[in-house]
């Protein structure tokens, strides 16, 4: 007869846990940020680090002659800007672009949605021809709007020529009172299709039995885009804006093929100044300098259509 | 003012032929293609001991005469470099000064393809004085060995195979189409075809006469670039002369004392 010796079992003990004493909510919150994290790590090192990296260029003397060893020099580059008075030139300029380009795509997409929103003849073709802009690369415009405003052969100056409304050898892009208006017009011709087509989704979304009662009730048109479609397409008008704006502020293909910048830097905005300032002038201290401010800009409206946005009752 | 080469006609395409071709761009080429008007005029970039020295009657002549020359219709308005290539091709501009490479451009611009090739001719452009044959400039591009390279022996070797006839030969086969800028670049058997009356003109150009330009500053193209805006302050903006030329001056010289 064999005998076993007595295995005495291992006193039981508290599996060791990091989220013990976490309540479930604050478990859940863990799980989110762990899976968030990775995304989090990539935009530090792809956005936030060479934005941080730009702020501090800014603060200092880096040029062709100092790249080996640029020297902090504080706000210097920012007092240069701002005594010479071209910061306040490509500011001035950049609202002016951005202001009357994301307003007439405005009123452009607005209408169009509202003509092709309703039951018209063909409106799905006319869908598809308006949506043709946005497909072309924006240096393909350039090119394009460049060919037809040639004053010598350009077809634009041919046709208002030939129908007496100007002289046929208009300059335009080298005319300080119309460079700007030509590059408005092939910036708003590439980009309106993108409002058009949010405005015609937002327009779907409108209860017809509500617009439907408002005509019984004898409203007219004027009446119901105002107390109907714009508040229905509020959410949507202001990120389509919002989007326009920073869209706008980053032109800079149309522009720089288009004029340089010139002709007298009649349409230099900020994005053309910090190219210039960069990588022609090579003075990438001036040129992260402007780029700072520009991103400033930018953060102050984005948070101000935030603000607008949280205040959309219908959101 | 009176021209040579005003009333010219119309070009096949009904389009006026203008004499002269000047560009009105806002970019560093459309400067430094102005220099040879302010040499012809007595005016000058730089003096000797390297100061700017651009506030002059010279300089001062030249921008009018340009303004003249799209005033009067001599030459087309408001147009970039490329424009003025593009006219050129299609016979719309009788005398259009560019450099060497472009021929090939011009051939494949022009309605009549390689025959643009036997329908123009070629000179320097005339200076004004007997002393000063020529205001044709010569652009050259420096290869450069730094400091700190650890193999300079090797790369000069480089250099020198690059320059050389064999390395000429080896570049122009495969379509580069840029002449050498140096004044013995004559004797390269490549360039030496007298019979080639296009060729023959460049060679005699960088042998002696043409104006090297003065590329040598970092602050070179900035400098061209405030020429070329300078210029359209005058012609486009019917800007004072004098006072854009003094506003230049000081503009350039703050560039160069950077």
């Amino acid at each position: 007869m064999t005998v076993s010796p007595k295995i005495e079992p291992l006193p039981r003990t508290k599996a060791y846990s990091p989220f013990a004493g976490l309540t479930m909510k604050q478990r859940d919150n863990v799980f989110v940020w762990m899976l968030v994290l990775p995304a989090y790590i990539v935009l530090m090192l792809v956005v936030f680090g060479p934005i941080l990296n730009g702020i501090i260029i800014s603060f200092t003397q880096n040029t062709l002659r100092t790249r080996e060893n640029p020297t902090w020099n504080s706000f210097a580059n920012y007092i240069e800007l701002v005594e010479s008075g071209d910061l306040l030139g490509y500011i001035t300029m950049t609202f002016v672009f951005v202001g009357l380009v994301v307003g007439i795509q405005f009123l452009l997409g607005m209408g169009i949605a509202l003509l092709i929103g309703n039951d018209l003849p063909g409106k799905n073709l006319l869908r598809g021809l308006f949506m043709l802009p946005w497909t072309i690369p924006s240096i393909v415009v350039a090119f394009i709007f460049l060919l037809m405003l040639q004053p010598e052969y350009g077809a634009i100056n041919y046709t208002l020529g030939s129908l007496g409304i100007m002289d046929a050898r208009t300059q335009w892009l080298q005319n300080p009172q119309l460079a700007l208006p030509a590059v408005i017009m092939a910036s708003v011709w590439r980009q309106f299709p993108i409002m058009l087509i949010m405005f015609v989704a937002g327009l779907q979304t409108i209860p017809h039995d509500t617009v439907e009662a408002a005509k019984i009730d004898g409203a007219g048109p004027v009446a119901i885009f105002r107390h109907i479609t714009l508040p229905f397409l509020r959410s949507i008008i202001l990120i389509n804006v919002l989007l326009a704006i920073i869209r706008n502020f980053q032109m800079f293909t149309i522009i720089y093929s288009m004029t340089s910048g010139g002709p007298l830097g009649r349409t230099t905005t900020l994005s053309l100044a910090t190219h210039f300032e960069a990588f022609r002038s090579f003075d990438w201290g001036k040129g992260a300098a402007i780029g700072v401010v520009w991103l400033g800009i930018l953060v102050v409206i984005t948070l101000f259509f935030n603000w607008l946005q949280r205040r959309d009752p219908m959101a | 003012m009176s021209y040579a080469v005003k009333d010219l006609g119309t070009g096949e395409d009904g389009g006026q032929i203008y004499g002269l071709g000047v560009s009105s761009g806002q970019v560093p080429g459309a400067g430094y293609f102005l220099l040879p008007y302010i040499w012809h005029y007595g005016g000058e970039f730089q003096s000797e001991e390297g100061n700017i020295v651009l506030d002059s009657e010279g300089t001062i002549a030249a921008f009018d005469q340009i303004k003249a020359l799209f005033e009067d219709s001599v030459s087309p308005s408001g147009v970039e470099i490329r424009d003025l290539r593009e006219l050129f091709a299609q016979g719309r501009i009788a005398f259009h000064w560019d450099i060497e490479a472009m021929v090939a451009t011009f051939a494949s611009l022009s309605p009549r393809a390689e025959e643009f090739r036997n329908a123009y001719e070629i000179l320097l452009i005339p200076g004004e004085m007997p002393q000063t044959p020529t205001d044709t400039i010569s652009i050259f591009h420096t290869l450069t060995i730094y400091e700190e390279s650890p193999y300079q022996e090797e790369a000069a070797l480089f250099i020198d195979f690059l320059t050389g006839p064999e390395g000429i030969a080896i570049y122009n086969a495969n379509g580069g189409n840029k002449l050498p800028v140096r004044s013995s670049s004559g004797e390269i058997e490549f360039y030496a075809q007298p019979e080639n009356a296009f060729l023959d003109v460049f060679i005699q150009a960088i042998e002696g006469p043409a104006r090297s330009l003065p590329a040598q500053s970092s602050a070179f193209l900035d400098a061209m670039l405030a020429l070329a805006t300078a210029n359209q302050r005058v012609a486009l903006n019917g800007e004072e002369s004098a006072t854009v030329i003094a506003d230049l001056q000081e503009e350039v010289q703050s560039l160069y004392a950077e």
